[in-house]
């Protein structure tokens, strides 16, 4: 379009230049001398011979004006070998006074070689003598724009169309403008079906208020660096979620509608649905586990379950918010900070399979709990994941059982000792009729000996 | 030069047995007796300052306030290179394998008698 008007421009200039020369006035002759001396396209006046050539034009060939206008130059020295067979027929049918068109293009050949793509705009002047004005834009870099620009709108439709996110635009209406393949065979309407609908169309009714609130922003200027998510209903009434993000769509620097970019995240939302239902049936066991489940990371609790507050006496709360190493008591808890501050910073060479220690309560009671701690990976990063189990009654059990053995050892075996002492003393010193008494006495000593050490070592009550 | 030994043991009718049972494998010693943990824990520790450290503590486990444990403990902070040995009946218990771990090196079973005790002792004292 605009190298129509460019041509329609140069036309009514060259007839302009054309009547001034037929005119030949001294203003007229000025004007010419400074608009063409000074104009970037190269013009030439051509009978037989180049008559004329502007500085343009001897740039644009690199010839000087004196070594093309001479009768014995051949203007086709001028005219890239391509190009030559079109320039000749030109120049026969104006010969025999047949119309030609007055632009066109062809490559012209400059004197160092170059080829350089050029289109023209001719007008004959004089009825007899003919000549002939012409004007010469080199169009190479033009060209070579416009090939570009046409191998980036290629590759950015092919990209658009083989994109398996859907894009499109629409106007201020919703109507659609365009659609990509990803939205066609997503929702099953064809191309033409789609631009014939609006956006309100395939969003699901309830999204319809998000939409337009959406589309308000963006018309504000607001930014909207976050996809919203819509749903939207296929040709066949089937749900998909997509995450949509949009942009104004500008035409010359107008606004004229929205472009976007939509993914389906029908599955990924199935999974984030499936992958929170089971997060929460294990969550629920975990809950209702009857051992204590922490998770530590960075000095601070990330994690505990209903047991922890049972076993603490303190609340979810509380403990997501206190020093975890308070709860373990003095006795232990510089070893259990060692080992969990290494097993964090990656050396898990100390940390125990299993470890039993006092812990305090928020009462200040003291209990005894045996806890399991492993290093885990949680939300990307070292965590230490405890299991607590609460071990004070088998404690008191245990001491009652090393009270009981050591209260016999004490009261059984210390008198049985003593007796035997003294006995041992007095057989050396007795009549062999006492030693033989004696040596009954010390037999019973050794049978309660016997049933004492059964007692206590083996639970059983026998010599 | 007469070894010394200290006798932590809150039974009298002991402490005079193995003072005779001693006497008795004619061992050169002199001994000194202790019926609680904490008279055994200051007795050696009067003893040092005098410069007459016991060369062999005998230690019973059970005793009334601070037990054979604990006294073993603050004998070992005071002097790491004290030789404590238990004598006692609760050999082969939880509280005897204590008694190890706080620094003693031996427990001597009460069911070896004074005979075995005092073998025991001639031993220990020759090493």
């Amino acid at each position: 379009m605009l190298a129509y008007r460019w041509g329609q421009t140069i036309l009514s200039f060259l007839i302009l230049i054309a009547g001034i020369l037929t005119k030949k006035d001294e203003f007229n002759e000025r004007l010419y001398q400074t608009v063409v001396e000074n104009a970037n396209d190269a013009i030439y006046i051509i009978s037989t011979h180049f008559e004329f050539v502007n500085p343009a034009f001897e740039r644009l060939f690199g010839y000087k004006k004196e070594e093309i206008c001479r009768e014995d130059f051949d203007f086709m020295r001028l005219v890239a070998p391509e190009s030559r067979e079109l320039i000749r027929e030109r120049g026969s049918l104006r010969s025999e006074g047949k119309d030609v068109p007055s632009r066109y293009e062809f490559k012209a050949l400059t004197k160092n070689g170059e080829t350089r793509n050029v289109e023209v705009t001719t007008v004959n002047i004089g009825k007899e003598n003919v000549r002939v004005i012409g004007i010469l834009r080199d169009i190479t870099e033009r060209e070579l724009t416009e090939k570009a620009l046409a191998e980036s709108e290629e590759k950015y439709r092919s990209l658009v169309e083989q994109s398996l996110d859907g894009i499109f635009s629409f106007d201020f209406d919703g109507k659609f403008l365009s659609v990509n393949k990803a939205i066609t065979k997503a929702l099953g309407y064809t191309k033409e079906e789609l631009l014939s609908m609006k956006i309100h169309d395939i969003v699901h009714p309830e999204y319809i208020s998000v939409l337009e609130e959406r589309l308000r922003q963006i018309m504000d200027g607001g930014a909207l660096a976050n996809p919203q998510e819509y749903v939207v209903i296929s040709k066949t009434g089937k749900r998909f979620i997509i995450e949509a993000k949009a942009a104004p769509l500008m035409k010359e620097g107008k606004m004229v509608g929205f472009h976007a970019i939509a993914r389906d995240i029908t599955e990924r939302k199935r999974m984030e649905e499936a992958l929170k239902e089971s997060e929460g049936k294990y969550r629920e066991v975990t809950e209702n586990l009857i051992n204590g489940i922490y998770i530590f990371q960075g000095g601070k609790f990330k994690f505990v379950n209903k047991k922890m507050e049972t076993l603490t006496g303190y609340t979810k709360e509380e403990l997501m918010e206190m020093d975890p190493f308070s709860l373990i008591h003095p006795d232990y808890r510089e070893e259990i900070r060692r080992f969990t501050e290494k097993a964090i910073k990656g050396d898990t060479a100390d940390i125990p399979k299993k470890i039993e220690f006092k812990y305090v309560r928020k009462n200040d009671e003291v209990r005894w709990a045996e806890g399991i701690p492993s290093v885990i990976n949680y939300e990307g990063r070292v965590a230490i994941l405890g299991n607590v189990n609460d071990i004070t009654d088998v404690k008191v059990m245990q001491e009652k059982e090393k009270r009981f053995i050591e209260d016999t050892s004490h009261y059984f075996f210390n008198p049985i000792t003593i007796a035997k002492g003294y006995l041992y003393l007095i057989y050396e010193e007795s009549s062999p009729e006492i030693q033989e008494k004696l040596e009954k006495l010390e037999n019973a000593i050794h049978r309660i000996e016997n049933v004492v050490r059964n007692i206590v070592w083996k639970g059983e009550i026998h010599e | 030069m007469s070894k010394r030994i200290l006798i932590i043991e809150d039974e009298a009718d002991m402490q005079e047995l193995i003072k005779i049972y001693i006497a008795k494998a004619n061992l050169d010693v002199k001994i000194y007796s202790a019926y609680t943990g904490e008279e055994g824990v200051k007795a050696y520790k009067e003893l040092m300052e005098k410069g007459e450290k016991p060369d062999i503590v005998i230690m019973d486990l059970k005793l009334p306030g601070m037990d054979g444990v604990e006294a073993t403990k603050k004998i070992m902070k005071m002097d790491k290179n004290a030789t404590i040995y238990g004598f006692t009946a609760f050999f082969d218990t939880n509280w005897a394998d204590e008694l190890r771990k706080a620094g003693a090196k031996d427990v001597i079973p009460r069911t070896v008698g004074f005979d075995g005790f005092a073998d025991r002792l001639k031993k220990i004292l020759s090493q």
